[in-house]
């Protein structure tokens, strides 16, 4: 909306090339008034860059309404909105493993009248290495990865095994006997299969089931149809009646979820070290080239988020909604996508296998 | 006894859970009317006003549109022959044949019915045991979901026109154009390297097309939708004798309500499938399985049924297990996080009042929207009295409208007319387009559960199967509904000459 002044007076200087007599006459009147729109494009675009924002803000959410990350967008909407004094609104763009919404936000202007909320891990992964996104990581500037979903190993109430070591003690005895669940393209089945590999089994050591989405997998889970399953945590907390965790990647117990053992303290009383893939980050992005060419915007905002998710009371609100408000800020977020990244790539050959 | 006493006492206090109801229902029944619109939608744009209720009123609220919706869908299939939904596909097989012969009154009477009936019954059943209902659902692996599908699928068979072997080369079109997009197996498919095209076509526009299209391309030629002018009225007293009519098939409700209070539930399911499962399985038990499809009215009924009543069936599993059944129940559970309430095993034991309360107040949704209906549908039904010429316009904005809404970009219009030509070509060389859009819906479904079948039970292995009783069941079922009638045609075939041998000698 912004670049519709620019192209008038390019669009005279065309037209008046074509040598008629009437076109002749009209050169100079074009020009002028294509001059005056030049330069008044130019003083409005000095007086906003002075006063920004003066606009509505758009955060571009790649999911569809209802999820993870468009809670978090929702939730996030009216704080920045207070702090920056302008409306913020939220789009969901959903499709394609977000990579629909992800390129919809790059052909945007790049400046910083819009925000993406998507996951660079592991949806961007999938999209760069999997379904030929044209974007990579340093198109954009991660500002902060402010939700990372903790997942866990769960097994049904009155499923076959009962402890993480019961599990892994029936693949090892039983190879191809026991059925896991995950959702695909998630982290949980990149997890899922460097669990097995780490045990030094192949992978037909389990039966693995692949769903569409969480839902369907929790209502297998709790009908007894799978032996375990590796699910998101926090959204599956109100089945924790019909579902149990056995283990949680992560490195201390968490108390809601029964003080169930971390994998990795499990997996070292077989001898077994080995790094996983963090399951979904929900981070808030905006365009890598914004700080070079609006430095401003980009300090404005930077400091608005910043102050938004240092705000007690806004803490308090979204703990209560299950929304998570991490502040790691830019060279951390990037480091952790990065270091999630480096364990995708060790085990590329998942990508490929399900 | 003591939940359901609290249960009156929070229903009797609050007005404003009941002045919603009826708000709620119209919205659901106009909402659903528009082909495009769906509940879900709906749902979510009335999202925000929910955090100014209580908790009991929002989902009152909410669960009136789903009501209301659930029968709005299927007007536009009777009255147009374009569901609005996948939910009402197999409304229109009978219901639209029916307009078109003028019985558009006792159609829409039928359906109504069928909706309440379907509705309160299914509620009913979740009154007495929302526990079992829910647990029932879990017992459904992918197995069984598999083999229910299958039946939907069967579907393709019997819509057929004058040729079969069309029918089925149309039904094998949808499942193919199932197939576009990422494979469950994580495969890129026929996508053309159209980014857009990595979730599949998608499936409500494409059906609107289909539907729309092949219908007011057929059309154009007329001037109004129902031929004989004595016939274009719009009549209380015969949508009454629909009514009375539906009543008169309590078998047909009953097993359309059980289908749908049970597999309506089913993530991913809903009552998309449950509409084409309750309507194949009416159309197999009847005595003239080929008036189907031409305007019985019991294909109305089991469609209805069937599609009203997988709302209570997606209630259960999500109040009692916290697992939404669809965008519908998604929302509900967003609705619900709103109010800082997680759904599920602890909120049922917990919220026993709030949970009675709902399915009372949904009992009472059933009689309201009888009479909101019989005034809803009174008004629709003028649409018979428009000529064609301007109907068709008008059909075709609304559908792009909600095409737009679906996908919220051009892709859904898009999608719409693309495969409003096909539709187009399909119906004028007389493939059958009800086929393409069952093989549509259920292609993908089918993919799903079959590869999961397959991973479950480690490549197929037949001790799999031998433990699962229901599955058996459910096969023995699908058998014989296959092959059950040529096998008993040509046994009586062979017994006859041998008997009439026995006689003679």
């Amino acid at each position: 909306m912004t670049a519709a002044a620019s192209p008038a007076p390019d669009k005279a200087a065309e037209d008046s090339t074509t040598p008629s007599a009437k076109r002749l006459r009209r050169r100079p009147l074009l020009a002028m008034l294509g001059g005056a729109g030049t330069a008044a494009g130019l003083a409005a675009r000095r007086a906003r860059a002075a006063s920004w924002p003066n606009q509505p803000i758009t955060l571009v959410v790649t999911t569809k309404a209802g999820g993870g990350f468009d809670h978090m967008a929702r939730n996030l909407a009216p704080a920045l909105s207070h702090q920056l004094g302008v409306p913020v609104n939220v789009l969901d763009k959903p499709g394609g493993a977000m990579l629909l919404g992800t390129e919809y936000f790059l052909g945007l202007p790049h400046d910083g009248n819009t925000l993406l909320v998507s996951g660079p891990s592991p949806y961007w992964y999938f999209d760069i290495n999997k379904f030929h996104a044209n974007f990579r990581l340093k198109d954009f500037d991660i500002l902060n990865v402010q939700w990372t979903d903790k997942s866990a190993v769960f097994v049904p109430k009155h499923g076959r095994f009962q402890s993480f070591h019961a599990i892994i003690d029936a693949i090892k005895a039983h190879p191809g006997k026991v059925s896991c669940g995950v959702v695909r393209d998630s982290g949980e089945f990149f997890n899922s299969g460097i669990l097995i590999e780490s045990l030094k089994l192949p992978r037909s050591a389990i039966r693995l089931v692949t769903y569409e989405a969480s839902a369907p997998l929790r209502t297998a889970l709790a009908g007894n149809q799978l032996d375990y399953a590796i699910i998101s945590a926090e959204a599956s907390l109100g089945m924790l009646g019909l579902i149990t965790p056995v283990a949680v990647f992560d490195n201390v117990p968490m108390p809601a979820l029964h003080n169930a053992p971390a994998v990795s303290s499990v997996l070292k009383t077989y001898g077994v070290t080995v790094d996983f893939v963090p399951s979904s980050m929900r981070a808030l992005v905006t365009y890598a080239d914004l700080k070079a060419k609006h430095p401003d915007q980009y300090a404005r905002l930077h400091d608005a988020y910043r102050k938004v998710l240092h705000d007690p009371a806004f803490i308090a609100t979204a703990k209560k909604q299950g929304i998570g408000t991490d502040w790691l800020g830019e060279a951390k977020s990037l480091a952790e996508i990065e270091a999630a990244y480096a364990v995708f790539n060790r085990h590329k050959s998942l990508l490929m296998a399900q | 006894m003591h939940a359901l006493l609290s249960a009156l006492r929070l229903l009797g206090s609050s007005y404003s859970a009941w002045l919603l109801t009826i708000p709620g229902l119209a919205l659901g029944m106009l909402g659903g009317a528009i082909p495009g619109v769906s509940s879900a939608l709906i749902l979510a744009i009335v999202l925000p006003a929910t955090l100014w209720m209580n908790l009991l009123s929002s989902l009152i609220f909410m669960t009136a549109i789903y009501t209301g919706a659930a029968f709005g869908v299927a007007i536009p299939a009777i009255l147009m022959g374009v569901p609005g939904s996948p939910a009402a596909v197999a409304t229109s097989f009978d219901g639209y044949p029916m307009t078109q012969r003028g019985e558009h009154n006792i159609a829409l009477g039928l359906a109504l019915a069928a909706s309440t009936l379907g509705h309160m019954g299914a509620y009913l059943i979740l009154f007495f045991g929302i526990g079992v209902i829910s647990h029932a659902v879990l017992r459904l692996g992918p197995l069984e979901m598999l083999l229910l599908m299958l039946w939907g699928l069967t579907l393709i068979a019997a819509l057929r026109g004058r040729y079969v072997s069309r029918s089925l080369v149309s039904g094998l079109i949808g499942v193919l154009i199932a197939t576009i997009g990422l494979s469950p197996r994580d495969v890129i498919r026929g996508t053309f390297n159209l980014p857009q095209l990595l979730d599949g076509v998608p499936v409500v526009p494409a059906m609107i097309g289909l539907f729309a299209a092949s219908e007011l391309f057929n059309l154009a030629g007329t001037s109004y939708l129902v031929a004989r002018s004595d016939l274009r009225t719009v009549n209380v007293r015969e949508m009454a004798k629909g009514i009375r009519m539906a009543l008169r098939h309590p078998v047909v409700i009953l097993r359309g309500l059980v289908i749908g209070a049970t597999v309506g539930g089913l993530p991913g399911v809903g009552a998309a499938v449950c509409n084409l499962v309750s309507y194949a399985e009416t159309r197999r038990g009847d005595k003239h399985p080929e008036s189907f499809g031409k305007g019985n009215p019991k294909g109305v009924i089991a469609a209805e049924a069937g599609n009203a009543s997988s709302e209570a069936g997606s209630m259960a599993t999500l109040l009692a297990l916290g697992i939404p059944g669809g965008a519908s129940s998604a929302v509900m559970l967003a609705a619900l996080s709103l109010h800082n309430v997680t759904s599920g095993p602890q909120f049922l034991d917990a919220s026993k009042d709030i949970v009675y309360a709902i399915i009372l107040n949904n009992l009472a949704q059933g009689a309201i929207m009888l009479v909101l209906g019989i005034g809803l549908i009174g008004l629709m039904a003028n649409v018979i009295r428009i000529p064609v010429r301007v109907l068709i316009p008008l059909i075709l904005v609304l559908a792009t409208f909600g095409s737009y809404g679906l996908s919220g970009d051009m892709a859904g219009p898009l999608t719409m007319v693309v495969f409003g030509f096909l539709g187009w070509f399909m119906q004028r060389h007389e493939y059958s387009v009800p086929a393409c859009v069952v093989g549509l819906i259920l292609g993908g479904k089918v993919e799903v559960n079959l590869l999961q079948t397959y991973q479950i039970s480690g490549g197929g292995q037949l001790s799999y199967f031998a433990g699962r009783p229901i599955a058996l069941v459910l096969l023995v079922l699908l058998l014989t509904s296959l092959f059950g009638k040529p096998l008993m045609r040509w046994r009586r075939r062979r017994l006859a000459p041998a008997a009439t041998a026995a006689t003679t000698s």
